[in-house]
């Protein structure tokens, strides 16, 4: 399927997320096990998942760990779905609002690495490795477990987790690949901690058999996985490779079997026309990403804490022309929770009065601006880190331009990524700051960003009947009921105007045909997507 | 007397070393704003700010500070990688001799291609061919790397189908394989350098074709080649070697874009990651040793001059 900016434009955008194109349907070949993937690997600092936040690490895992839950995958996953089903877990209760009874599937083995050498997981694994993610200093990931108050043994394979208070989202955050993999104690007692290579020993469907820093990463079938007959692919090869352009080549000519740009097997879109070309069969898959920029306003200073002027800023950016100017006219807009996430994003012509201050009307940006004492104009300041991306300094731009049409002249300052970080991004600016957000698979990471002391909070929104909202539906475990929530949550933020948000791109996954029985989506759990795949040749 | 220079241009290289080793550790301590708290917040090196400065040694007073890197220094030990945390000088060993296997094809490349070329333009000064390969010297010096080597990986990918692997193949692996991956990079890396071994070439040329020893071997009936390269090469040349050890440097720097362009794994690649990912005791240790090495390759240029031309003394 080939998605121009006026088909999108025309559908508003968001009829793509409600429908993000599936991916072709897997034929009816029988799986055959054999053959090797090649895709662009990464070098991570170290294998240690407790100990980095690093995307590089986890993906490294994901081949090589299991979760207690993951997010189901295959050619039928909508990309930005991400149902949950047991990974080690077998099946799971609720007994009550605050705990989950997790029984583990039996006679999982480990990998046959010493000291580990094969032996079964138990529900002690379970423990030990939250124990560990609790309590090791460093974690950066360690917000994610915050609802957990303790795990314990009930026996051999089950394992009770009870919860501080009750936590709609706490599945959710089981199942993702960022740092939740099941550890071994052993290998930790022996190393020290997990960030040698040596020490990367999982359960999951392949084993880590060389690492050569910055060159490649090679996994071999784990022989032993518990889902039986999988994996089907013998070798998984990551090469690591810097060059954008040098990466086009290698997929063009065959020596990648997957799109190599992050995150997860994509390409650019300004590549597009050429590998159509040269691999003229090529699967691909196109799916909003949940990669959101916003710009962020001082709300608990003059003038942004008066909601006029909020919607104005907003009003006067004309969303489409950036997304013209930046994406070849490809993408979507974007409601408080991105549209990527299409199970908990609300459509956006369905945001009800606050859709307005979504689109482009500069007179009335004028006129709130004036009715709010502000007719002369005013000058402020943003603040923003190029990301090394063009697109996002482009935006910028027009941002400014935008501003200037309505009477607001916007001082950019520009600021090193890490500088960035540091402020910016955690609500120290002094008046605007814009860049993208978190890609995060839940939409609960989006929303932390409209409560009191959350570092993400860079509005520095303080609303307590909007935090009220936001805490109630993390209680709400009725899925329905939560959604209907979700929806009012994000009509609220939307007639505040908290942030100013843009549309968000689309991403184009493109893989080697002959790959069967695999279906790209967002997040780093590439090993987890790839392991009931196999070549049809 | 020939170690009499030598031993005065190592003591003129001392200081010069000196001064480079202090410029190398005060850069990572001359960016503005606290660069412990960005490595911080963006790479995690450390459990916390007080463990992130001991780690970097910036507990200490600076001057403490560089006397301690520097008596590590010279006991080998460089510090340890931020991002890997394995030993500097190991890593550092591990990717040296790919960067050297690239240089290396670079300067043979640059000479093979650069003095031949020298000579027939020296020796048919302005007629076509002259004139082509001094356009094609100033087109090998203008083009930047980074551009030249991205259109040799993507135009023919495009165009036929084929570009180099992006897979370094390891000497015990494969050895035809391994050195065949360093042609391509290492070629377009001298070219720069053949352009400018060509061009002083046939300048010094020209110049000895002019003097009266010349003069008087063609009056003596000798033929073109024993003439131009028996009586002339060897003294026109010596310059040429001059321009050699500038050459290497400007080698060792070029080997940032095309190892990262072509995937080697070798120590520009290590520099421009370090950069990156910040890890500054891992730009600290590759600076040490460019430094270095760029130090001591142009004192045995001078040393190697010296010795070709014995009227030369400073």
């Amino acid at each position: 399927m080939d998605l121009t900016r006026r088909d999108l434009l025309a559908l508003g955008g968001l009829t793509l997320a409600a429908s993000a194109v599936a991916p072709s349907a897997a034929r009816a070949t029988a799986p055959k096990r054999g053959g090797e993937f090649r895709f662009r690997g990464y070098t991570p600092p170290h294998f240690d998942p407790h100990l980095t936040a690093s995307y590089t690490t986890m993906i490294n895992l994901s081949f090589t760990h299991s979760r207690l839950l993951r997010h189901k995958a295959g050619p039928d996953v909508k990309p930005g779905v991400f149902g949950i089903e047991g990974d080690l877990a077998e099946s799971w209760t609720q007994p009550d609002e605050k705990t989950y009874v997790f029984k583990l599937r039996k006679g999982v083995r480990w990998h046959k690495k010493p000291p580990v050498n094969g032996r079964e997981l138990t529900a002690d694994d379970v423990k030990y490795t939250f124990d560990r993610f609790m309590t090791i200093k460093g974690n950066a990931n360690r917000h994610m477990m915050n609802a957990l108050d303790r795990v314990d043994v009930a026996d051999k394979h089950t394992v009770k987790f009870s919860l501080k208070e009750p936590n709609a989202w706490f599945l959710d955050f089981l199942s993702n690949p960022m740092a939740l993999s099941i550890v071994a104690r052993e290998a930790v007692e022996q190393f020290g901690d997990l960030k040698k290579p040596e020490a990367v020993i999982g359960t999951g469907p392949w084993v880590l058999e060389r690492h050569e820093p910055k060159v490649r990463t090679i996994f071999v079938r784990h022989p032993d996985y518990f889902r039986s007959g999988l994996p089907y692919i013998e070798r998984v090869e990551g090469i690591d490779f810097n060059d954008p352009a040098a990466r086009l080549a290698a997929f063009v000519t065959g020596q990648l079997d997957a799109g190599p740009e992050f995150p997860g097997m994509m390409i650019r879109r300004q590549d597009w026309k050429i590998v159509k070309e040269k691999r003229p069969n090529l699967r691909y898959v196109e799916f909003p990403s949940n990669v959101m920029t916003h710009v962020g306003m001082r709300i608990d200073k003059k003038p942004w804490d008066d909601i006029r002027v909020r919607r104005a800023m907003s009003m006067a950016v004309d969303r489409k022309a950036i997304l013209v100017a930046t994406a070849e006219g490809v993408g979507v807009m974007n409601p408080p929770v991105p549209a990527a996430l299409s199970a908990w994003s609300i459509p956006h012509d369905q945001l009800g009065e606050g859709l307005k201050y979504d689109q482009y009307d500069p007179a009335e940006a004028k006129r709130l601006l004036k009715e709010a004492g502000l007719g002369g104009g005013f000058s402020t300041t943003l603040e923003y880190a190029t990301y090394g991306s063009q697109e996002l300094i482009d935006a910028v731009q027009m941002c400014v331009k935008f501003w200037k049409d309505v009477g607001v002249d916007v001082k950019v300052v520009e600021k090193p990524y890490a500088a960035f970080f540091a402020t910016a991004y955690q609500g120290k600016q002094d008046a605007l700051m814009m860049g993208p957000q978190f890609p995060a698979l839940d939409p609960y990471n989006f929303l932390a960003q409209y409560l009191p002391g959350e570092p993400k909070n860079q509005s520095h929104v303080n609303d307590p009947a909007l935090a009220d909202m936001i805490m109630n539906s993390s209680r709400t475990l009725d899925d329905k009921k939560r959604r209907q929530q979700i929806d009012e949550i994000q009509k609220h933020i939307a007639r505040q105007a908290y942030y100013v948000r843009l549309a968000s791109g689309i991403y184009i996954a493109a893989l080697d045909p002959k790959l069967e029985n695999f279906g790209p989506n967002l997040g780093y759990d590439y090993g987890g997507r790839l392991s009931a795949a196999w070549w049809n040749t | 007397m020939i170690r009499k220079y030598a031993l005065k241009r190592l003591l003129v290289a001392i200081p010069s070393l000196f001064i480079a080793t202090v410029i190398v550790f005060s850069l990572s301590r001359l960016i503005p704003g606290d660069v412990v708290v960005l490595m911080m917040e963006e790479n995690q090196y450390a459990q916390d700010l007080e463990e992130m400065r001991a780690k970097l040694g910036l507990d200490r007073p600076i001057h403490a500070q560089y006397v301690e890197w520097m008596t590590r220094a010279v006991r080998g030990d460089l510090g340890q990688s931020l991002y890997t945390g394995r030993p500097v000088l190991q890593e550092l060993a591990r990717r040296m001799p790919v960067s050297l296997e690239l240089g290396a094809v670079a300067v043979v490349f640059a000479i093979l291609i650069g003095v031949p070329i020298g000579i027939v333009s020296a020796v048919r000064q302005d007629s076509v061919r002259d004139y082509a390969a001094r356009s094609a010297a100033i087109l090998g010096l203008s083009m930047p790397g980074f551009w030249l080597g991205t259109l040799v990986v993507v135009l023919p990918a495009i165009y036929f189908g084929w570009s180099p692997s992006i897979e370094f193949t390891r000497f015990e692996d494969d050895p035809w394989r391994h050195l065949a991956q360093f042609l391509v990079p290492g070629c377009l890396l001298g070219i720069a350098s053949a352009a400018s071994i060509m061009r002083l070439t046939r300048t010094q040329l020209l110049e000895v074709l002019r003097m009266e020893y010349v003069r008087t071997a063609w009056s003596k009936g000798l033929a073109e080649h024993p003439i131009i390269l028996k009586h002339c090469l060897k003294n026109s040349l010596i310059p040429v070697v001059t321009i050699l050890g500038i050459q290497i440097a400007q080698i060792l720097s070029g080997t940032v874009i095309f190892e990262s362009i072509f995937g080697l794994p070798g120590m520009g690649r290590f520099l421009f990651d370090a950069i990156t990912e910040r890890d500054y005791p891992v730009i600290q240790g590759i600076n040490l040793v460019v430094v270095t090495t760029i130090v001591t390759v142009n004192l045995l240029v001078d040393v190697v001059y010296a010795y070709l031309d014995p009227r030369i003394r400073y």
